[in-house]
């Protein structure tokens, strides 16, 4: 049994508050796993040609980078592995009554983060003591890398399931169907706007390193200016790209005009991006750092507005309960129902089955619908079969203050089971 | 002058991206999930508040390919005395005095060459809303799947129906 399965049908309030504390969730979960990847990658990279290479510019940026984004753990557990539960747990009552999915899909990403912030508080505690890494520590900070990743590349195939809810089913019947373009298409839009922001991250460090350190000074700063403009831009020139993939992805029950609004307003901060760092340049000192961040932060949160609400359209007017589950629980309670022992049990059935779909519509035994009460009115009847069959062909107007009673569409086989199923039914009726 | 070349064609390249989303905006928009009914019936009322079961109007679903929608002497079987002085209802009953149908607009719709039966599904025990969604919460009706094959087959593959070609492409 998946621990998360708890007794579904919330209500409509509390959805909401779920999908507030998802959004939230996300935001400080999807950016920061971001400049991890990001800033992780860029330091290994540095890393591996600076020692190719014997560059000290590279190996000190290398450093500094991972300084910068891989931060120390309990800002790991504070960002990732603690807004992650949370994701996975409003995801799952996000779904609903369906029962959800297998408790791997939602392990499996934190087993995935718990294991890259180990790895790469590793690379990040080796790379402090010595540039020069020993083999051990640089695979440590590779597989810390492919396992956030893999983690970010997980949790997006879980939110992809939340735009298209009519694909659990088949989900549940085989995990591979979990896979998606639309997920894909994310996967990939979060990993350019993740660089863009590591790239904005690295310009913050400009104007920083004056203390004459070793690699230090104009050359490194360049350094720095160059590869973090670099990563901004390629971040700025893909994103508008890969959210075109994203709409052309997404399923058309997600769409509405706020997702449009949301995703037309990347290419616009992306240009931002582009007008900051290509037009506006020239002044050396300049630090664009901050702004370029603040607008990457801003994309990441137009990206994850646009997702969720169209997570929200795509399960607006969804049933709660659809699928095999609800029709297999439909049998078991018919079978639970027992055969009622009279010996017209089949007759009464029918008359209930003949009630139900007609004459429920207006009448309740209890309450007054459109018409009255059957409680009060077939007791009337003094167990007179005839009688009331009469009145169920043939209605006429009784109580002027209720409307007149349409001639129901039944056949006479219907008419004389509904008839003993309503006398049988309500108390003083025999 | 190489730097205002760079620059138009990334305003161009930026441009396009707006332009590329703003036509599948308009696309999606034509689609129209949610037309404008001729009269505005609210299924919230009937198949919510009510609850009067789907078949009660649909009639012809557990008999025939289309569900169809209600001949209109089932409306007046009791809006000829109930809420007659509604704006809806007096459309209603104009459209009835008047015999001519309503045209309802189509929210589901397949293409000619798939051949489907609503009868099929029902008789299966596949419940209205499992296709249709939440029709009893919609005050208007809006399509919450798309009838497209992905989604068609996904659901026959669950339920053990038949995936052959022909089940559907007749």
């Amino acid at each position: 049994m998946n621990p998360l399965d708890l007794p579904s049908s919330l209500s409509p309030d509390t959805i909401l508050l779920l999908r507030y504390l998802l959004t939230a969730a996300l935001f400080l979960y999807l950016p920061f796993l971001g400049i991890v990847i990001a800033g992780s990658a860029a330091s290994l990279v540095l890393n591996f040609f600076g020692r190719e290479n014997r560059d000290d510019r590279s190996l000190r940026l290398s450093r500094e980078w991972i300084e910068a984004v891989a931060v120390n753990p309990w800002v790991l557990l504070l960002f990732c592995l603690l807004p992650y539960p949370a994701i996975a747990y409003a995801c799952q009552r996000f779904l609903g009554g369906r029962t959800s999915l297998p408790a791997i899909a939602w392990l499996a990403p934190f087993g995935a983060l718990l294991a890259g912030c180990l790895l790469l508080s590793l690379y990040r505690s080796a790379i402090r003591r010595t540039t020069e890494l020993p083999p051990a520590s640089f695979g440590a900070g590779t597989a810390g890398l492919l396992a956030m990743t893999s983690a970010a590349f997980l949790s997006f195939l879980l939110l992809g399931t939340l735009v298209n809810p009519a694909k659990l089913p088949l989900v549940r019947s085989n995990p591979v169907f979990i896979l998606s373009w639309h997920s894909l298409a994310e996967f990939i839009l979060f990993l350019a706007l993740s660089f863009g922001l590591a790239g904005g991250i690295v310009l913050r460090l400009l104007g920083r390193s004056k203390s004459g350190e070793e690699g230090g000074g104009a050359g490194y700063e360049e350094r720095v200016r160059t590869a973090g403009t670099s990563l901004a831009l390629a971040g700025s020139l893909t994103a508008p790209a890969l959210v075109v993939l994203y709409l052309i992805t997404l399923p058309v029950t997600g769409m509405s005009t706020e997702v449009f609004v949301m995703a037309a307003t990347v290419p616009i901060l992306a240009l931002a991006v582009f007008v900051l760092l290509y037009l506006l340049p020239g002044k050396e000192e300049g630090r664009p750092g901050d702004r370029v961040s603040a607008l990457f932060i801003l994309m990441f949160l137009a990206v994850i507005l646009c997702d969720q609400a169209a997570a929200g359209n795509a399960y607006q007017g969804q049933p709660s309960s659809i699928g095999p589950l609800a029709a297999e629980k439909a049998v078991k309670d018919g079978k639970a129902a027992g055969k009622p022992a009279a010996a017209t049990a089949a007759v009464l059935e029918k008359g209930k089955k003949v009630f139900d779909t007609v004459c429920s519509v207006c009448h309740r035994f209890d309450s007054k619908v459109i018409g009255p009460p059957l409680n009060e009115v077939v007791p009337k009847y003094k167990g007179d079969v005839a009688k009331l069959k009469g009145f169920i062909r043939n209605p006429v107007k009784v109580n002027p203050a209720l409307p007149a009673m349409p001639k129901p569409a039944i056949k006479e086989d219907e008419v004389d089971a509904v008839a003993r199923y309503l006398l049988s039914k309500v108390k003083g009726g025999k | 002058m190489k730097k205002t070349l760079v620059a138009i064609a990334v305003l161009g390249y930026f441009g396009a991206c707006v332009l590329l989303m703003a036509g599948l905006g308009y696309q999606w928009h034509r689609s129209d999930p949610a037309p404008d009914q001729p009269i505005a019936f609210p299924h919230t009322v009937h198949a919510g508040g009510l609850q009067m079961p789907c078949v009660f109007c649909h009639t012809f679903v557990e008999r025939s390919r289309s569900a169809g929608a209600p001949p209109l002497e089932i409306c007046m079987g009791c809006h000829r005395s109930i809420a007659t002085d509604r704006v809806e209802i007096r459309k209603l009953t104009r459209y009835y005095e008047e015999k001519r149908p309503v045209e309802w607009k189509r929210v589901y719709a397949l293409p000619d060459f798939i051949y489907f039966s609503h009868k099929r599904h029902v008789k299966a025990g596949v419940e209205c809303a499992a296709c249709h969604g939440d029709v009893a919460g919609m005050r208007k009706v809006r399509r919450v799947n798309e009838p497209v094959m992905g989604w068609c087959v996904s659901c026959h593959r669950v339920r053990g129906a038949s995936r052959d070609c022909a089940t559907c492409h007749k």
